[in-house]
């Protein structure tokens, strides 16, 4: 999943491994049918036939692209999963900023309210467009993970694919299951939080970044202009599911510091930002356990150190 | 007034459970499974019986099951069984002093076994799977050959599921001692089954599934060992089936609902009602009862003692199977959890009565069955 994944399960050693496996391979698939790195992926055919013709999808990959509909249209169109292209223009390898001039042709490949979906198909209307879902993904597959973790009767569990994280059922009758939030100034977690059959996500612009001229740009573009979006630095969101978090934390980055916060704050999810400052905002009963019986909150108790947050026993894929 | 547009929350989270709970239908872990049964039937009353044994069939089972994924789009599985019978059984019919059946059974007991072993592979698709069976059975004197085709297809984000299966089979019976009773020395009967069938989920709780099904036999359908049977060579079966399931979270229990309709060209019809649930409780163990009706009307040929006087050419019986009765099944069945094994017990009690039909019937068989069936299984997942 282009990033380190692990799980935890409580539970005898066999009943864990033989779900863990389960998980994997559950894991390795929506790897291999979502991935854009690989060429035989749903996602690199439906990109390789951009302009040429409608590809066959199954109702997963159907149901994948609706919720990525519906973001598009709950953010006014910042959250758009025919954004990528504009990794085109910011390259590692750019030594200057773009100019507008050379912005116009990819931000025309940009819209996903061009994509035509059907029950069974998808096209992408215009030659050189393509889709990235792994701002979909990579969440949708922790809350699924979770799902079959459930079904395989399994009431305590930690599911943590590079940062979007399940926890399923507590860790102890006692306690929820302990998850530090990083610090993107680097140097170990910024908070700590105890969930409970909750997910949590969180966006940021701080793994990676382009140095231009001197000047750091986040990896959070406005589809829109195509440049950077002068936003928060990090946002991580607690809700019943790691996709809705997931998606929640996204459009709050791509909408800005302030109306981001606005959005957090409308939200209605328990929600911790942190500025380019480090500036911590937090807020709906972030570690005061506010909304919902699932999440426990807990008051920050200093910074959790690199040892606690490594909990994960069972690497699942990197 | 304003319109008031649904929160962002409420609309994101009611897209994310629109996201199918997750993909892979195809099992990911192998079950290996044994289970053995014993069934009892009751023993003749002394009163209806001309000649011949009281006691009769009981039935001990034993079953292999393995199921296993097979690389990421196929999965396997192989059962075999193993069954030996003793006990006696009808041989036929005779008209009492009072105008009632008398039953002939059997005279020594009879020792027998059964042997089955059945493979199957399933291809799945993205919606789809496909699968192929073959199975055998045998006896000393009895061989069955059968292959099945299946079909399933989900719609709507696996919310209603189509089914379609066919199968195929051929048995063939060489009965033994045939010349010295005047048996038959060979019979044979070709089977062709067809089974459509719709689940639908109504609910995130409750799921319907209705079935209509097919069966064509053909050839040799009489039973060798009666002593006067002789049966019409085609049968034409026809069912429709629904079920309904329902879990009740707050109770932990699943309710479960069928029914059963069944007519065929023998001109026997059926109706089967059965209902279970199955209570979790939190230590492991779930366990419910089950009950069950059956209620038949007897064949257009059915006699209630065997007519010597019939030509040989007229389709006549006075199997108990083919009378018009009634049936009760009731019984519990527990399940235990420990980690990767499952033990499971179930225990049933079945009586049939031709006072308990639900026609008033022609004539009765005083050998309609009577039995118990205890089971015990061992289910382990790795």
């Amino acid at each position: 999943m282009g990033s380190p994944c692990s799980i935890k399960i409580a539970g005898s050693y066999q009943h864990a491994k033989s779900v863990s496996d389960a998980c994997i391979s559950e894991a390795r698939r929506f790897e291999s049918v979502y991935s854009r790195y690989t060429n035989d992926s749903i996602v690199a055919q439906i990109n390789t036939a951009a302009g040429l013709k409608p590809v066959r999808i199954d109702a997963e990959c159907r149901a994948i692209l609706n919720y990525a509909g519906v973001c598009f249209n709950l953010s006014g169109g910042l959250f758009d999963v025919t954004a990528g292209v504009l990794r085109r223009i910011w390259s590692r390898a750019r030594t200057r900023k773009p100019t507008e001039e050379e912005l116009a042709p990819i931000l025309s490949l940009i819209d996903f309210s061009q994509v035509e979906i059907t029950d069974d198909t998808v096209f992408l209307p215009r030659s050189g467009m393509e889709i990235d879902l792994g701002g979909v993904v990579k969440e949708y597959a922790a809350d699924a993970l979770a799902q079959l973790m459930k079904n395989h009767g399994v009431d305590s569990a930690v599911i943590n694919l590079g940062g979007d994280i399940f926890c399923v059922g507590a860790r102890s009758a006692e306690e929820g299951w302990q998850i530090g939030i990083v610090d993107p100034k680097g140097g170990g977690a910024a908070a700590a939080v105890q969930l409970v059959n909750s997910g949590l996500a969180t966006s940021g612009g701080y793994e990676r970044f382009l140095e231009i001229e001197g000047q750091q740009y986040s990896h959070i573009l406005d589809p829109r202009t195509g440049f950077p979006v002068n936003s928060l630095a990090s946002v991580s969101v607690i809700a019943e599911q790691t996709v809705v978090a997931g998606s929640a934390a996204t459009i709050a980055l791509l909408k800005g510091e302030e109306e981001g916060l606005k959005w957090l704050e409308d939200f209605g999810c328990p929600y911790l930002a942190i500025d380019q400052g480090g500036q911590m905002v937090s807020g709906v009963g972030f570690n005061s356990g506010a909304r919902g019986s699932e999440y426990v909150g807990e008051p920050l108790k200093g910074p959790l150190n690199e040892q606690r947050t490594g909990f994960f026993d069972v690497k699942v894929s990197q | 007034m304003a319109r008031r547009d649904a929160s962002p929350l409420a609309v994101l989270s009611a897209a994310a459970l629109a996201l199918p709970a997750f993909g892979a239908s195809q099992p990911t872990e192998r079950t290996l499974a044994v289970s053995t049964a014993v069934y009892q039937e009751d023993d003749l009353k002394r009163s209806n019986l001309v000649f011949g044994d009281v006691e009769r069939y009981k039935v001990k089972t034993n079953q292999f099951y393995i199921n296993a994924p097979i690389g990421r789009n196929w999965s396997g599985s192989l059962s075999y069984d193993n069954e030996s019978m003793s006990g006696a059984s009808p041989w036929g019919t005779s008209e009492s002093a009072d105008g009632q059946s008398d039953v002939i059974m059997s005279g020594a007991s009879i020792d027998d076994s059964r042997n089955g072993l059945d493979a199957s592979m399933t291809r799945y698709f993205d919606q789809s799977s496909v699968s192929v069976s073959l199975g055998y059975s045998g006896e000393h004197d009895y061989h069955s050959r059968s292959i099945g085709l299946s079909y399933e297809r989900d719609f709507f984000n696996r919310n209603t599921t189509l089914g379609l299966s066919a199968s195929y089979s051929t048995d063939e019976i060489t009965p033994t001692d045939a010349a010295l009773f005047g048996r038959v020395l060979y019979g044979e009967k070709r089977s062709r089954s067809f089974y459509a069938s719709l689940t639908q989920l109504m609910s995130p709780v409750a799921v319907l599934n209705v079935g209509v099904g097919l069966t064509s036999r053909r050839g040799f359908l009489s039973d060798p060992y009666k002593l006067r049977d002789i049966r019409p060579d085609s049968r034409l079966e026809k069912t429709i089936t629904a079920s309904y399931r329902h879990y009740l979270d707050w109770k932990q229990t699943s309710l479960r609902l069928d029914y059963r309709y069944f007519w065929d060209s023998f001109d026997v019809r059926s109706q089967t009602v059965s209902g279970s649930f199955m209570q979790s409780l939190s230590s492991g163990i779930s366990w419910g009862p089950t009950l069950r009706y059956y209620a038949q009307s007897e064949a257009s040929f059915y006699q209630s003692f065997d007519q010597y006087a019939l030509p040989v050419t007229q389709a006549q019986s006075s199997d108990f199977r083919l009378s018009s009765y009634g049936a009760w099944s009731y019984g519990i069945k527990a399940r235990y959890q420990l980690g990767a094994v499952e033990l499971s017990g179930a225990i049933e009690r079945y009586e049939s009565d031709k006072g308990l039909g639900l026609n008033e019937p022609v004539a009765g068989h005083p050998a309609l069955v009577r039995f118990g069936v205890v089971s015990l299984g061992l289910e382990f997942k790795f």
